[in-house]
């Protein structure tokens, strides 16, 4: 497949994104604000130090944008703006699962012109008489991943017929992958809100991220059977997204050598015990 | 509200138990049960809960295990009339697809052994359980087990392209989707996007994959319809048969792949990427008579 990341930076017209110094002093902002209806986010896309950028979008050549995708129902649409605050929503019955959002900046007509210094350009495009497309992309930012920590894949579930102070955790394959957590009629309330016993509500989670640590390292730790080459775990967004994060953090994945699921958990989730009462 | 479907957690953990071990018991058991038709269902049921929601629409006329497996065009065309309110956010789900299909079987529209069969000419479901139960081998055991599931519902592994590919249930509401979508938003017409969407099973699998893979070249939905499109004005041409060949719709996602490296093609219109693609199409024939995919 063709990384976009690998050819823009030797395209004909300057650009914003990692790894480019087009703009030297250029930077794409842009502050994402999830909605309440839980199908819409509001982004707010700023650009600095790019006032050649910033001319063309003034103008109408460029618009604010921002790609929504869902692999998995073959959902991709990009969405474009004339205003720095752009609302983008989607309909969860046609989407299928939080989609990935990708904020990007884009020319709507093609674009003829010589740029100069007072165009933040580097030098190396000053003086240079340029032609960008109609669909060239001025400036984009990564992919937005959802769920990525551990405790965005669990939905916990009250379970009537477990006994006070029980909870069981078991791997789901849809919706990119989760861990139900069933919790006992007592514990679920708790796990909702712990009015004041904070400290205890996040133990009991380290010792669920624990177990679904310990799920990953024995049901997704082999080779796919469906031969493929990946692991079990790649076709699953969210575990691709869990592994980044562990990662991140310097810590091992659950198919590597020197995985342990309580080290990795209490890691990610330390215990905090109580300070030791003062002595009278 | 959506339709009745199995539980998540104990629909996966039917399917990992039954995949953990070439030959185990539990693999036996399924196949003795997939033969026995009727106590299937009831076994199923005792182990996978099943999520509440709207009865689902049932097809009218029992199928034949080939029209199960395989169904032409017409039989397709059928499921997708029967389904059509369903939403691809249940439709990509191996929860939703394995529970229509048992559904079926309990009401007698197909048999459960007909899971088991294999493509093509090759041995029906109840011959291919008998001898694998009789002489298998572990890896004809799970090889069946794994026909089943993959008919069934899908696997969830592989990222879930098995339901698109295997089900044949989930493949027919794809291609009606896909046909109905790219058929409303264009001039195609129906019959010739039916036709490029059933070209063959590796054709599909092509253009499936193009649709719903992470890594898409296919950057915009418009994109895949305008391809399609483009395509299907050129089904009933016989000097084009070429075009349909997977190593060509290879070639021409790869001119794809190119253009929209350094161009988000989500901006022009539908009309405009037609245009777009079919100049990439006689850009791709050229460099497969060059390559000698196309005879001169």
């Amino acid at each position: 497949m063709v990384q976009v990341g690998e050819i823009v930076r030797s395209l004909p017209y300057p650009v914003i994104e990692e790894g480019n110094l087009s703009y030297p002093r250029g930077e794409y902002l842009v502050e994402t604000t999830p909605q309440q209806d839980g199908v819409s986010v509001l982004l707010n896309h700023a650009v600095i130090g790019a006032a050649f950028l910033e001319g063309v979008i003034s103008a109408g050549k460029a618009k604010y944008g921002c790609l929504v995708s869902v692999p998995l129902t073959g959902y991709r649409k990009l969405h474009l703006s004339d205003h720095a605050c752009q609302r983008v929503k989607w309909d969860m019955d046609v989407v299928g699962e939080p989609p990935m959002l990708r904020p990007i900046i884009i020319s709507v007509a093609e674009i003829y012109c010589m740029l100069g210094p007072s165009d933040g350009v580097a030098q190396a495009w000053q003086g240079r008489e340029i032609t960008i497309p109609k669909g060239a992309r001025l400036a984009l930012k990564s992919y937005l991943r959802p769920n990525s920590s551990l405790h965005h894949l669990l939905k916990v579930e009250n379970n009537t017929s477990l006994r006070d102070g029980c909870f069981e955790v078991k791997p789901c394959e849809e919706d990119g992958f989760y861990f139900k957590v069933q919790a006992a009629s007592d514990l679920f309330p708790f796990l909702q809100n712990a009015s004041g016993h904070e400290a205890h509500r996040k133990s009991v989670l380290t010792h669920v991220a624990g177990r679904c640590l310990e799920i990953l390292a024995r049901e997704y730790s082999g080779q796919d059977e469906e031969g493929e080459d990946d692991s079990k775990w790649k076709s699953f967004r969210n575990l691709e997204a869990l592994a980044n994060e562990l990662v991140k953090h310097e810590l091992p994945i659950w198919d590597e050598e020197g995985f342990a699921a309580d080290k990795v958990a209490t890691r990610l989730y330390p215990h905090r015990p109580p300070e030791p009462e003062p002595e009278e | 509200m959506s339709y009745e479907k199995f539980e998540d957690s104990s629909y996966t953990k039917l399917c990992k138990d039954l995949l953990r071990s070439k030959g185990s018991d539990d693999q036996r058991e399924f196949l003795s049960y997939l033969r026995s038709g009727n106590e299937f269902s009831d076994w199923v049921r005792r182990q996978v809960n099943i999520d509440q929601g709207e009865s689902l629409p049932m097809l009218e006329e029992p199928l034949t295990e080939s029209e199960f497996k395989e169904p032409p065009k017409s039989t397709e065309k059928r499921m997708f009339d029967a389904w059509e309110s369903i939403s691809p956010a249940e439709a990509c789900r191996v929860t939703f697809w394995g529970f229509v299909t048992l559904r079926h079987i309990e009401e007698s529209r197909i048999k459960s052994s007909y899971l088991a069969a294999n493509g093509g000419a090759l041995k029906g479901g109840l011959e291919r359980i008998d001898r694998t139960l009789k002489e298998g081998n572990a890896r004809e055991f799970d090889d069946v087990v794994r026909t089943a599931l993959r008919r069934m519902s899908g696997l969830p592994e592989r990222g879930k392209r098995s339901v698109y590919e295997n089900c044949p249930f989930a493949r027919a509401w794809w291609r009606g989707y896909l046909a109905r979508e790219i058929c409303e938003k264009t001039g195609a017409e129906l019959a010739n996007v039916v036709k490029v969407l059933t070209v063959s099973q590796s054709y599909w699998v092509r253009l499936i994959n193009l649709v719903v893979s992470k890594n898409s070249v296919l950057g915009d939905a418009k994109v895949r319809t305008a391809l399609i499109w483009a395509l299907s004005d050129f089904i009933n041409d016989e000097d084009k048969k070429h075009l349909f060949h997977d190593k060509f719709l290879k070639q021409i996602e790869r001119l794809i792949g190119i253009r929209a490296a350094w161009q988000e093609l989500g901006v022009f219109t539908v009309e405009e990427l037609k245009e777009i693609i079919n100049k990439l199409i006689f850009e791709a024939v050229g460099q497969a008579h060059s390559d000698l995919i196309i005879p001169q």
